[in-house]
């Protein structure tokens, strides 16, 4: 039998509104990690949401492309650095349910920086395709997806974080 | 215990005007769509089809970002309709393949609307392409137990396949 090599680590279901969402003690038995995000906003505020490695606030370096849809149509591409991987911007708990797909490679090792590749798709807000590097060599034990107001991850948003197996 | 699992495949012979997935098991967390489209058509036009969940668009909703073509490649966005610009078809172009990405989270859920994420690849011997990143939501809450792709303007030709993936909850 082959050897399995995408396996669930965890899954989190929202039971009720909430502004954090935390996968802690990760395992350092996989290569890469990849993060499923179905987010159902709620309206409390302008809330912007990203995601933090090992509770940094800082460090993270990001190129990338953004569009919004609709008849006032914007796109381009944009850089910088930042406190967190920022998935989506200013009032996204004002639309409806989106899709967020995170790979996060090489992320237990502790030589090198953190590459992660972040896709955000939203119908209503601006969707993102960002790489983002973690200057750190701290390996990864900790994900962190939150928001800077409180209880805008409403109830039946899931996460699920996959682990890559190490052959 | 392996967790990317095959659900379903085809594998077309003939022209077909839609390929369905139906009684998808509800044992996932997610599911991911893989299809490869076919086109013979041989005229400048755009190929596009659907990916109607529980065989219905009503109430859906897209965005996308999209760039095409090599001659003069455009940077564009829009919350166009309810269909994937799956295949480009400039002018003399005869024979191209289409590679398209489909990913849909918590499809099981029967309390909160579904997001598909959908990212597009067409080459036509280099001499034409597109891609395009899209988004799609439901306005349904009801659990996807069926996928149905359509075709819009033209019909999927002999060699386009598509394949189903389940990754499991275990």
């Amino acid at each position: 039998m082959p050897t399995a090599t995408y396996e669930k680590i965890q899954t989190y279901t929202a039971a009720s509104a909430q502004d954090t969402i935390t996968f802690s003690s990760i395992p350092s038995t996989y290569t890469d990690l990849i993060l499923i995000s179905h987010i159902v906003p709620v309206n409390n505020g302008a809330a912007y949401l990203g995601i933090r490695f090992n509770d940094s606030a800082s460090g993270y370096v990001f190129g990338g492309s953004y569009w919004t849809g609709g008849s006032s149509t914007t796109r381009g591409v944009y850089g910088g650095t930042d406190s967190q991987i920022e998935i989506i911007g200013n009032q996204f708990q004002s639309f409806g349910a989106f899709t967020v797909h995170s790979d996060i490679f090489d992320y237990s090792s502790t030589s090198v920086y953190k590459t992660a590749l972040t896709h955000s798709r939203t119908v209503d807000n601006t969707s993102r395709s960002l790489a983002t590097t973690w200057t750190s060599t701290n390996a990864i034990s900790k994900i962190t997806i939150k928001t800077n107001i409180a209880a805008c991850i409403g109830s039946g948003s899931m996460f699920t974080l996959y682990g890559i197996l190490r052959a | 215990m392996a967790t990317f699992k095959l659900i379903q495949a085809y594998n077309l012979t003939g022209s077909a005007n839609t390929i369905v997935f139906d009684t998808i098991p509800q044992t996932y967390t997610d599911l991911c769509l893989y299809v490869t489209t076919y086109s013979t058509r041989g005229v400048a036009s755009v190929e596009s089809w659907q990916i109607r969940p529980n065989n219905s668009i009503s109430g859906t909703e897209q965005t996308r970002i999209f760039s095409y073509p090599l001659s003069s490649p455009a940077f564009n966005s829009d919350g166009g309709p309810n269909e994937l610009y799956s295949s480009w078809s400039g002018a003399n172009a005869s024979n191209f393949y289409n590679n398209v990405w489909i990913y849909i989270p918590n499809y099981t859920s029967t309390s909160v609307t579904k997001c598909l994420m959908v990212d597009n690849g067409t080459d036509n011997n280099s001499s034409e392409w597109m891609v395009s990143h899209s988004s799609m939501r439901t306005n349904s809450t009801s659990a996807i137990t069926s996928l149905t792709l359509s075709g819009v303007s033209y019909n999927f030709q002999a060699g386009s396949s598509a394949y189903l993936y389940g990754i499991s909850n275990a």
